[in-house]
Parts: C-alpha cells; sequence; structure tokens
C-alpha cells in the first residue's frame, strides 16, 4: 500500500504499526523519583498512571530521545525514542551514581505496537473495553496483555502498546483483523513520521543538529526553568541568545536535507526535515531560521530555485478534534460533518 | 528585509506578545513569555490547557482584539498554538473571515 | 431509613408542591426568557415567577424562599408538638446567598422556623440537597433528632449565570436532555422534605449513597465509575436490588458530558434491565436549580409516585445516542406504578449523591461497627506536597487540604490503590470557598466584566471544589461530604464522618478534615483498631448538648487524641458549640475498647 494510502488512513480511520522505534526502561527502588528527577529537563509532577512528556539531553543541551516518563506506582517507566535500549538504560545509570535504584533494559523482552487514527480509540476499546474512552491524553494502563499508553505523535488518538516480544505477531494480527471494521490498515515508520511532520510533532531521529537545543527547537514546553539537568547550563545560555528557531515551511517540491534557505539573496537558515504531505499534496518541513524571520506566514524564502514559506503548525485540522468517543462511532461518520482537513489560508 | 515584510512580523509579534500574556495572566501559565514558543501545542500536548481554558481564551479574542465568531469550527481549527491563533487575528483584521 | 412526612417547594412552577404536579400533569415547564438580569448569548432561564432577586420583602430570597418551602413541608407533616430541640434542618445550597456565609443562611432559615435541633449545611454543588436528605437517615439512626427537615435552595444570579455560560454547559433553547441540542438551562428554587422514622404506608427514603469521581473539576468521568459508585450505595444501604428499582430520576442536565456518563453508569448498576427500566428528567420543566435540584427533582418523584406516575422527560424530539431508551418521553406525567425509584445527583468537584425512594421497605438492621482514629496531620504556612503534584497549580485551600490529608494516610501507609480508592472518602468542615481564588474572580468580572468572568475560577467558588480537586490529586474516591456548621463544622464533619464508618459496607475509612484559610487539620477513621477509640458522637441543638462524663476536655480531635496517646487522660471528650448551628460532642477512649 503506498504511503498516502497510509496516511490517509492515519488521519481517517486507523492504522497499526510496530514500533521498533520506541523502547522502555524500567526505574524501580527507593530512589527512582530522585533519579528521574536529575535526568529530567521538565519538573517531575507526574502521579501514578500518568505520563510526563520531556527529552533526555546531552551535556550540550541536544535532544538524545523524545521521552515519556511514566510514573507507575513506585516505580517509573520511561519510553522513548531516539535511543537503544542499552542507550537508554546506560544513560539513566550513568546519571544514577549514589542512587538506590534498579534499571532494567525491557526492550529485551518487549516491544511496542502503535494505534494511530481518529477511530484508534475504538479498536482500543474493542479488544479492551469502552471504559477505555475515560483514559485521558498521556495517562496509561494496564490489561493482562499489555500496557497501554494514550499518547501518540500524530495529533490523532495514539496508543502505544508495549508487549512481550513473543506476542507482538498474534497481538498485531488481532488488531488488524478486530480493525476490519474500522477499515484498519497496516503502517510503516515513514507514513507515521510524514503524519508526524504534518502535526508540528518534533522528530528526534530527523531533527537533531549538533548545536541545537530545545530553545531553537521549539521545545522550550517540554523543560522547566530553573532546574538542574544534563545540559540545563548551555540551555539557558542559548535561552538568553538563540543561535536561530524553527519554523514549519511548505513549498511545491521536497527539498534536500541541510540545503541552504536564502531570502532576498542572503543565507537564513537551512533545511532539517522535509516530506510530502498527502493530506495538504504540497511538500512540507522543518527548516532551522535565523530568529528575525523565523515566523509563521511569510513568504519569498528561496532554496535552490524552489519557492518556501513560513506556514504555523499544525500543518493539518486533525479529525481527531472532532470525534468525541461518547457520540461518534466510525460506524456514524457519515452523520458528522466534519470541517476539511487543512485549515483555510488566507 | 523590505518594509513589508518587517512591518508583518511587527504585526505578527505584537499579536504574539498579546496572546503570550493572556496565557500568562488568564490561564495562570507558570513560564516566561520568551519560554512560550509560537508552535507550541496549546491543548493536549504542550502547555496542556483544558476546556475551559479554551473557553477563557474565546473570550479573550474578544475581548483584546474583537475577535468574535460565531463559528465554533473556524475558532477550534485556529486554536492550536499562538501561531494559528495569530493568523485567525491577522485575517480577521483583513476581513478575510466572514461573521 | 426516614418516612417522607412531608414537602413543600418554591420553583420557577410557583409556590407550592402542587406547582410541580400540575405542571407533569397538565405538560407545562417553568423556563421562560430571563429578565431579572442582562443576559447575553443566552437568554433562558427557570426564575421563581413573582419574586424579585436578591431580595423578596426584606429577606434574601435564598432565605425567603427556604422559610416559605419548609413552612408548607411542615404543615403537610402535621407535626405540632414535635418539641423544637427534636427537630433538625439539614439545608443544602451551591453557592447560598451574597455576603452570607451558607451556615449563616441555614440559621437564619432555622431560626425562622422556630427550629432548636442541630442546624448542618451540605455544600457539594449540585449534589448538595440529595446528600441533605439523606444525611437526615444518620441525624435519625443517631438519634440526634426525631424529625429531619431536609432539602435546600440556591438563587439564580447573574454570576452563576455567567459562570455557566463561561463553562459551555448552557443551551441556546430549553434544555432537552437525553435529545438536542445539547446543554442546560439554569434555575433556581427551594424544596424540603420533613422526615420522621418509620410509618407504614408512607414513602420513604430508604437509604442513600455518595461517593467523588476523582476525574475533573467540572466535567464528571465519561465512564460513569463515580455515579455507579453512589447508586450502589444507595442500593446496598437500603436492602433494595438493582433488579427492584422501577424507575430513575436522573441528574439528567441535559449537558454532552452528564448524559452519556450517567446512561454508562445505569447500565453498570442495572445490566440488562437498564434496557426497561424507564429514566426521566425532571430539569426539563424545573430548570436545573443547582443545589437545590436534588430535593426538587426528589419531590417531583415522590408526588409522582402519590400519583401511580413518573415524571416525564420534555421536548424529547431526536434521540441522542448513548441515552436510555425509555425516557418517559413526553409533555406530561406516564401512569405507571412505581414502588422503588433511585434519585441521582451530581455536581462540580465530581461530588455523585444517590436516594432510594421506596414504600413498604424495610432497610436491613444495621450492626454498627466500632471507630478508631487512625493517622492525624495539622498543616499551615508553607506545607509540603507529595513530589508529583505540582503546588502552582492548586489555591491555597487546596493544597492544605491535600497536603493534610496525604500527610495523614503516608503516616498510616494507606495506599490509595485498587479498592482502597473506592472504599476511602473524605467527608470535609469548610465554611467558605478559597480566598484567593474568590478575589481572583472579583477581579476578573472588576476587568472584564460578567462577559470576561473566567470560567477556571468561577469553579472554584462551589465549596466542593478544593475538597474535589484534592480527591483527584489523591486517588481518594469513596463518601464524599462538605459540611458547615459554624465553628463547630470540624467536629460536625468528624461526626458524621464516624455515623458513616459506624453504619455503612461501601467504607473503610473516612478522613475526617477541616478547612479554614490558611490551614487544615485531618484525622483518618477506620473500623481497624488503634490505641484511640472514637467511642460516641453526638449533635444537638446550639446551647442544647448534653455532654458524656470525661476525664478531660479538649477543643479538637487532634488534641484530644494527643491526651489519649501520651497517657494523661483515658476518656476525652471533644466538644464545641456553634451559635446557630449545633453543639456537636465526640467521645474518644484510650486503650484497645470496643464500646
Amino acid at each position: 500500500m503506498s504511503l498516502s494510502e497510509q496516511v490517509a488512513a492515519v488521519r481517517g480511520s486507523v492504522t497499526v504499526s510496530t514500533g521498533e522505534h520506541l523502547v522502555c526502561a524500567r526505574v524501580a527502588g527507593g530512589d527512582a523519583h530522585e533519579l528521574l528527577d536529575r535526568v529530567s529537563p521538565r519538573q517531575l509532577f507526574v502521579r501514578s498512571g500518568q505520563m510526563l512528556h520531556t527529552l533526555l539531553l546531552d551535556d550540550a543541551a541536544k535532544p538524545l530521545a523524545d521521552v515519556y516518563i511514566c510514573c507507575d506506582e513506585d516505580d517509573y517507566l520511561v519510553v522513548a525514542e531516539g535511543m537503544t535500549g542499552g542507550e537508554l538504560a546506560a544513560y539513566l545509570a550513568r546519571h544514577a551514581q549514589g542512587l538506590a535504584v534498579e534499571i532494567a533494559d525491557l526492550a529485551q523482552s518487549h516491544a511496542f505496537l502503535c494505534v494511530d487514527g481518529p477511530y484508534a480509540w475504538e479498536l482500543i476499546a474493542d479488544i479492551t473495553t469502552p471504559d477505555i474512552i475515560g483514559v485521558p491524553y498521556l495517562s496509561f494502563f494496564r490489561d493482562d496483555r499489555f500496557v497501554c499508553f494514550r499518547a501518540g505523535k500524530t495529533g490523532e488518538y495514539g496508543y502505544d502498546l508495549l508487549l512481550p516480544r513473543d506476542r507482538v505477531g498474534a497481538t498485531r494480527d488481532q488488531l488488524l483483523s478486530t480493525g476490519i471494521r474500522l477499515d484498519v490498515r497496516a503502517a510503516e515508520r515513514d507514513a507515521l513520521d510524514l503524519a508526524a511532520l504534518e502535526a508540528g510533532f518534533f522528530n528526534v531521529r530527523k531533527q537533531v543538529r549538533p548545536g541545537l537545543t530545545p530553545v531553537e527547537l521549539q521545545l522550550q514546553w517540554r523543560v522547566s526553568a530553573g532546574r538542574s539537568y544534563p545540559g540545563s547550563a548551555v540551555l539557558e545560555q542559548h535561552r538568553k541568545s538563540p543561535r536561530g528557531r524553527v519554523a514549519m515551511i511548505a513549498s511545491v517540491r521536497e527539498l534536500p536535507i541541510d540545503a541552504a534557505i536564502e531570502l532576498g539573496g542572503e543565507r537564513v537558515g537551512s533545511v532539517l526535515d522535509s516530506g510530502w504531505s498527502h493530506t495538504r499534496d504540497e511538500a512540507i518541513g522543518i527548516a532551522l531560521l535565523d530568529v528575525a524571520v523565523s515566523h509563521a506566514g511569510l513568504r519569498g524564502f528561496t532554496c535552490g530555485d524552489i519557492a518556501v514559506r513560513t506556514i504555523s503548525s499544525p500543518a493539518i485540522n486533525n479529525r481527531s478534534l472532532y470525534v468525541d468517543p461518547q457520540r461518534h462511532s466510525f460506524a456514524a461518520r457519515d452523520k458528522v460533518d466534519f470541517p476539511p482537513l487543512v485549515r483555510p489560508s488566507w | 528585509m523590505s518594509p513589508d515584510l518587517a512591518g508583518y512580523i511587527a504585526e505578527r509579534e505584537q499579536i504574539l506578545n498579546g496572546l503570550r500574556g493572556v496565557l500568562i495572566d488568564r490561564m495562570r501559565l507558570r513560564r516566561e513569555p520568551d519560554e512560550i514558543d509560537p508552535d507550541a501545542p496549546l491543548f493536549g500536548a504542550g502547555f496542556a490547557l483544558d476546556s475551559l481554558d479554551a473557553v477563557e481564551l474565546v473570550v479573550c479574542l474578544d475581548t483584546m482584539f474583537g475577535v468574535n465568531l460565531p463559528d465554533n469550527a473556524l475558532l477550534r481549527q485556529h486554536m492550536r498554538s499562538l501561531n494559528t491563533l495569530v493568523d485567525l487575528v491577522l485575517a480577521y483584521r483583513r476581513g478575510h473571515v466572514a461573521l | 431509613m426516614a418516612a417522607i412526612l412531608g414537602y413543600g417547594a418554591v420553583s420557577s412552577l410557583g409556590t407550592g408542591a402542587q406547582r410541580i404536579w400540575s405542571a407533569m400533569a397538565e405538560g407545562w415547564d417553568g423556563i421562560a426568557p430571563v429578565r431579572r438580569f442582562e443576559v447575553g448569548t443566552f437568554t433562558l432561564g427557570a426564575v421563581i415567577p413573582d419574586r424579585n432577586a436578591p431580595e423578596h420583602g426584606s429577606l434574601p430570597l435564598c432565605i425567603e424562599m427556604s422559610i416559605t418551602a419548609a413552612r408548607e413541608a411542615w404543615q403537610r407533616a402535621q407535626l405540632d408538638g414535635t418539641p423544637r430541640d427534636r427537630i433538625a434542618l439539614v439545608f443544602g445550597t451551591s453557592l447560598g446567598s451574597e455576603g452570607a456565609l451558607v451556615h449563616e443562611i441555614t440559621a437564619a432559615v432555622a431560626d425562622a422556623l422556630g427550629i432548636a435541633g442541630p442546624r448542618l449545611t451540605v455544600s457539594t454543588a449540585c449534589a448538595s440537597s440529595t446528600n441533605a436528605i439523606g444525611m437526615a437517615l444518620d441525624l435519625l439512626a443517631l438519634d440526634a433528632a426525631d424529625i429531619v427537615i431536609a432539602g435546600g435552595a440556591d438563587v439564580l444570579t447573574p454570576l452563576v449565570f455567567a459562570g455557566f455560560a463561561a463553562l459551555g454547559v448552557l443551551s441556546t433553547e430549553k434544555c432537552a436532555p437525553f435529545s438536542e441540542p445539547p446543554g442546560t438551562t439554569l434555575g433556581e428554587g427551594a424544596g424540603f422534605l420533613v422526615l420522621g422514622r418509620d410509618r407504614p404506608d408512607t414513602l420513604a427514603v430508604v437509604g442513600y449513597g455518595l461517593s467523588t469521581d476523582g476525574f475533573h473539576d467540572t466535567s464528571p468521568d465519561p465512564t460513569g465509575a463515580g455515579i455507579a459508585r453512589s447508586m450502589r450505595g444507595a442500593l446496598a444501604q437500603s436492602g433494595v436490588a438493582a433488579a427492584d428499582v422501577d424507575y430513575i430520576n436522573a441528574h439528567g442536565t441535559g449537558t454532552r458530558a452528564n448524559d452519556p456518563a450517567e446512561w454508562r453508569a445505569i447500565q453498570s448498576v442495572l445490566g440488562e434491565r437498564a434496557q426497561q427500566v424507564p429514566v426521566s428528567a425532571s430539569k426539563t420543566f424545573l430548570g436545573h436549580a443547582q443545589g437545590a435540584a436534588g430535593v426538587l427533582e426528589t419531590i417531583a418523584t415522590v408526588i409522582a409516585m402519590e400519583h401511580a406516575a413518573l415524571p416525564p422527560t420534555q421536548r424529547v424530539t431526536t434521540r441522542r445516542p448513548n441515552t436510555p431508551p425509555d425516557v418517559v418521553a413526553g409533555a406530561t406525567a406516564r401512569r405507571a406504578d412505581c414502588n422503588v425509584a433511585l434519585k441521582q445527583s451530581a455536581g462540580f468537584g465530581g461530588a455523585n449523591a444517590s436516594l432510594v425512594i421506596a414504600r413498604g421497605c424495610s432497610a436491613p438492621v444495621v450492626t454498627r461497627r466500632p471507630v478508631f482514629v487512625a493517622a492525624q496531620a495539622s498543616v499551615s504556612g508553607d506545607p509540603p506536597l507529595p513530589p508529583s503534584i505540582d503546588p502552582h497549580e492548586l489555591d491555597p485551600s487546596t493544597r492544605y487540604l491535600t497536603a493534610a490529608i496525604a500527610q495523614a494516610l503516608d503516616a498510616l501507609g494507606l495506599r490509595m490503590r485498587g479498592e482502597a480508592r473506592d472504599r476511602t472518602g473524605m467527608i470535609v468542615g469548610l465554611l467558605a470557598p478559597d480566598r484567593e481564588s474568590d478575589r481572583a474572580l472579583a477581579e476578573t468580572i472588576e476587568r472584564h466584566g460578567y462577559r470576561g468572568l473566567s470560567a477556571n475560577l468561577f469553579a472554584r467558588q462551589v465549596l466542593n471544589a478544593a475538597p474535589g480537586t484534592c480527591a483527584r490529586l489523591l486517588g481518594i474516591r469513596g463518601l464524599h461530604s462538605v459540611i458547615a456548621a459554624g465553628s463547630a463544622s470540624a467536629l460536625a464533619a468528624a461526626a458524621y464522618a464516624a455515623e458513616l464508618l459506624a453504619t455503612r459496607s461501601d467504607v473503610d475509612a473516612l478522613v475526617a478534615a477541616n478547612l479554614t484559610d490558611d490551614a487544615a487539620q485531618c484525622s483518618v477513621l477506620t473500623a481497624t483498631p488503634t490505641d484511640v477509640c472514637l467511642a460516641s458522637w453526638q449533635l444537638a441543638g446550639p446551647g442544647r448538648g448534653v455532654a458524656p462524663e470525661a476525664d478531660a476536655v479538649a477543643g479538637d480531635l487532634l488534641a484530644g487524641a494527643e491526651l489519649i496517646r501520651s497517657g494523661r487522660a483515658r476518656r476525652v471528650l471533644v466538644t464545641q458549640s456553634a451559635a446557630g448551628c449545633a453543639d456537636v460532642a465526640l467521645l474518644l477512649v484510650g486503650g484497645n475498647h470496643e464500646s
């Protein structure tokens, strides 16, 4: 199935994909909170069953991983993208000097399945119970088969299932067969990455460069001021004098990664990420631009001979905003007057 | 930079800063203005505003910028990030949005 | 159980409970364009006809209509001759009256009626008067009174109207629960039941339930789990099986969030039978009378049952998905026998209250179990909060209450996990909403007018705001109530908590807390023996209390328990007399005592 069909399924029904980009570590022991508090750039106000979306940074404040720190009674689960299981465990261990903690790399024994789309909640409800509609965004629950994290990076309903590796195949099959009535599609990581790009979600595997911190990457919401954590000193410096700021861009063709972007003949930035938005029927991407011109709604940029303009994030008007699990099942979707998937451009 | 461009950027910044003020004063967001990124998500992820905050925001759009839209769908589409809100205010000012 | 000996009401349908029957029999409602004050986009409300608010005559409307409704109820009951100090008043209100603390309103109403027994106020937003009626059962069982007048009142003010509008829950048309369009219609009113001990062939409140959602400050838990807990508690106390419920009078506000959550709860409790049991929403003719909604809708149910009928849900046109199949759709009441009815109410902060109303039922005999004081805590200043909670998101009241309860539960090693969350509750003594939030709300109104009122801050106006948020943060989802009794609030909360713990099967631990602007104290009461037994408790009218003998006297539970633990006394009387409210006395006895 083409990428465009897969992205259409993410936007219109529900997709199932393997989550090989995700790893998980369990942090247990009396000092578990202390360890996470040391490494989390964000205040650790997270109660049992809740997830905190933040980053793991290196000493230069460069994002190494996009993480959810999940409080699980006395333990923590760290769900990470951008590192291997071993790298995650090693990072945590490196900062655990003098602490009573046990760090377990679950990537050895467990893997993820991802369910995304405006009716993802319905597929999850079908294989668990209808009560999951009460599970708020960024919280997780357990079933006897898996741990289900309600997150997602496509701007639609999204659920990531953590389960033993030997059950992934059977569970994936179950999801694909139960989801037939919901028009479920199997999707590849590339399609989910395109959907994430449309939704303006940061991609740690593609958008990081040396010298870029959460300040330049518009990720300050994932960081709390006045805290000490790996890279905090450098980040504070960058806050005072940023090296640029990312902006979402659009063009008629995809742009070469790291190509220069110019405005009025002067270089003002470069391309961090680029892809084809099937929903918008044009190319979109993320560019690092000089702060003075890093604003949405500007025309006149060029990349080589391709015209580039900046747009506001997110680039699409997610259908999930208009789907209320209390009232709008997949079967009744034709009765809902959904607005267009792209906002009007004036 | 052309004067047109500079003028447009200045207008966007003015609205952005007004909105940052709303988030800090009305929504009690405990952040400095320069920590509030223009593309950061307002609801769900990002600043995790909730449905009560959404209603407040709509009232503030009216009282601060005179944006008074009966169309809920158009409003909701633009309440994603500060940038989308700025787009809405600008479109309203230029008369692009029908009442 | 308590027999319903009389009822009285003042509502948008007019003065007198008979007007409620007329509206149901003839098919009309009390909703009309609001003329009392300027309104914006939303124009409809259910206001008392021929009354000027906020004053009527020389009295605030809240007090005047309460006196009128209570007098009507008393006249129906024909109980003149009852000793005045054996009559109690339990008054439920969400926002009370401007310029008065809620317990002062209760005192004023009691004084006008000549009630000399305990005067208690329950304030859990729109669940208040339902809870108040339930509390009457406890006062009778405790022998704190022979007759209890229970109900409540609330007024439709510009503030409440603007607040509900800001929350996005008002409808542009007359509210249409289970139908279209979504949204509710605000109203006002006062209603009271006169309740006494068992009388054969009389409709009675056989049992009641309480709970809190622990989900969100203004939206209900969409799974309906909290509502279901409250309903099950009411059925369990009544000894009535879910299979025997003939009819449910729903909270039925008509908002998007309420109706489906309530339906889920009904299905969860009734199972298959949920498809047949009629469920109707009386707010369609009464409007949403806020704290008085529970009692007014209970009166509608009782009157209908007396006429062998069921209250209707008016204005049902296009059915909303996820609502009961039979909502007694129609303008008028449906002729049907009904022996067992369930009344459900819910309020901001997640409070739920349910009543079982039945004829010819006898509740199971209760074996009282002993109550013990487990952990206690007292906080003020800048107390530490559990590390998972962001103190800056909370107003001071919520911070104090959460810090105190977290500390006590921690000291006890009581983890809110699994079943413990549903079987642990809190009863909070409180006189007013958070001072800081109140001031901040006044500021937003000053600066932006009612149109610019802050929805978040409005939601903090109900007394249940801090307790509801605290329950959510700590995962305490069991029995839940907020009591005001002047300076005796702390002890009244403790006495109420003790009575609930001693007599109910749906609770293992209750936190009896007291909250003021600058401090919070709490005691965790359990059925598990500790070295401090709460041997007895009693409530009486102000100045009427007779205290049991003791070695020593203390002003609060913490000081009292400390006297025992330090060995300085073995029987400690903890007592408080609050003018206008009640005398409360608790007896603490040391040494693993069972009597």
